[in-house]
């Protein structure tokens, strides 16, 4: 058996070792046009603030890949003939496939503003964001950064190690307003007061400026206000990578339909991580999980499948974790921004305003 | 936000059903640092009871 995976994230790699440990024998080829081993996509904000190096943020030595009989090809996966099962890379290479997994993970939302295609202006989602970062922000003043989300607090903090002056425009009136209760989210615009951070709530980006050399040189917020900045982070979210699987009969939505068993409607081709779409999730789950965590589930579980023994996917109790400048966070099961009526909600915070806890449960009879 | 509780026993606790009563009162067991719950198990449990009372 051939397993061919596209993309070497947490996703692909995971299948790839739960794989090769079900089935020995299996030949299994990870391709990836992102970088030439796996590393661990979460630590990106790290390299930037001098706390790790790279090579650092390989989970694995670079032995491991041949020892483990994993076959690396670094190079884009331009197209997908799905009778002849057979990939074509950007190398000019071809390679057949018994098995296909499409682990190709996202890339970062642009809104269509006015001057988003301006030099200054990015996401952070993987290697060479950090790069075009690292480049674009050197010597500079002033950064903003549009997103009240994950990133958007990634990227502040990442300005801040470098002390340039951060912008934070936030749409809603609390940071993270669609998942963070306005207590919490108090908690986390302490961390950006105590770090600096300039955060504007109810606040979109209307349009970037330029200057003469097409880089930026100032954004415009939907109150009309002109901000000077030599650099504009983008942190509105990501969304499923489908530049492969729209050269192919793959049928797509926002991202790869899948079943339970994540099979695509293609016989052999799999997809699973932040690029699948499940068809029927999960009661209270939601289609797209763009998440580390969900990532490595997806993998293992897509893995037993391919390797005959169907496995539906079944995420469980919902879990993720996070951390604001100084401050760590982790949710389990559902704790929504607005508590529904018919649930209670013990709230404790610690008087510094460091730690709290929040606890939700059904009223009658008393419990989780 | 800044604790860490244990993944194994807050999905037991989901997963279960557990009342709400027995999850305030077995917060270290969920705890990676036993020494804040001793400082502040104690508070939280006032604030929990005290709520109780207002709703009865």
């Amino acid at each position: 058996m051939h397993l061919v995976i596209i993309g070497n994230g947490i996703t692909g790699v995971t299948a790839a070792q739960t794989v090769r440990r079900l089935q020995p024998a299996a030949r299994i080829t990870l391709v990836s046009d992102e970088s030439e081993h796996h590393y661990s996509r979460t630590a990106l904000m790290y390299v930037y603030m001098g706390h790790l190096r790279y090579q650092d943020i390989k989970p694995y030595e670079d032995w491991f890949w041949k020892e483990n009989r994993l076959e690396l090809v670094h190079g884009t996966a331009t197209a997908l003939d799905a009778d002849q099962h057979q990939v074509q890379l950007s190398t000019g290479q071809t390679i057949s496939y018994d098995n296909l997994l499409l682990a190709t993970g996202s890339v970062s939302r642009r809104a269509g503003w006015p001057g988003q295609d301006l030099l200054g202006v990015q996401g952070l989602y993987g290697l060479p964001d950090l790069a075009q970062m690292e480049r674009d922000t050197q010597g500079i003043s002033r950064g903003v950064v549009v997103g009240g989300g994950l990133i958007g607090v990634e990227l502040a903090e990442m300005l801040h190690t470098r002390r340039i002056a951060a912008t934070v425009l936030v749409r809603d009136q609390h940071y993270w307003g669609s998942v963070l209760p306005p207590e919490e989210a108090e908690l986390v615009d302490k961390q950006f007061r105590q770090h600096d951070v300039d955060v504007r709530y109810r606040t979109e980006l209307r349009e970037i400026l330029g200057d003469t050399d097409g880089r930026v040189r100032a954004i415009v917020t939907s109150q009309g206000e002109e901000l000077p900045c030599q650099w504009v982070g983008l942190g509105i979210g990501v969304t499923p990578n489908l530049s492969l699987a729209q050269s192919s009969t793959v049928e797509t939505d926002r991202g790869i339909l899948v079943n339970e068993l994540l099979q695509t409607n293609l016989p052999d081709v799999y997809a699973a991580g932040d690029c699948a779409q499940h068809r029927q999730p999960g009661a209270g789950e939601v289609p797209i999980e763009q998440l580390w965590y969900t990532g490595r589930m997806q993998g293992e579980t897509v893995a037993h499948t391919i390797c005959g023994r169907p496995t539906p996917y079944r995420r469980g109790v919902w879990f993720n974790s996070a951390k604001f400048f100084n401050l760590e966070y982790q949710t389990y099961g559902q704790v929504p921004a607005r508590t529904p009526t018919d649930i209670e909600s013990f709230y404790w915070q610690h008087p510094t305003g460091n730690c709290a806890l929040r606890i939700n449960f059904a009223p009658t009879p008393m419990m989780l | 936000m800044g604790l860490r509780l244990r993944q194994a026993v807050c999905e037991n606790w989901i997963k279960t059903q557990t009342p709400i009563h027995t999850v305030i009162g077995r917060l270290k067991t969920a705890n990676f640092d036993p020494e804040f719950y001793r400082r502040h198990e104690p508070a939280i449990q006032r604030q929990f009871a005290e709520i109780l009372a207002v709703k009865r």
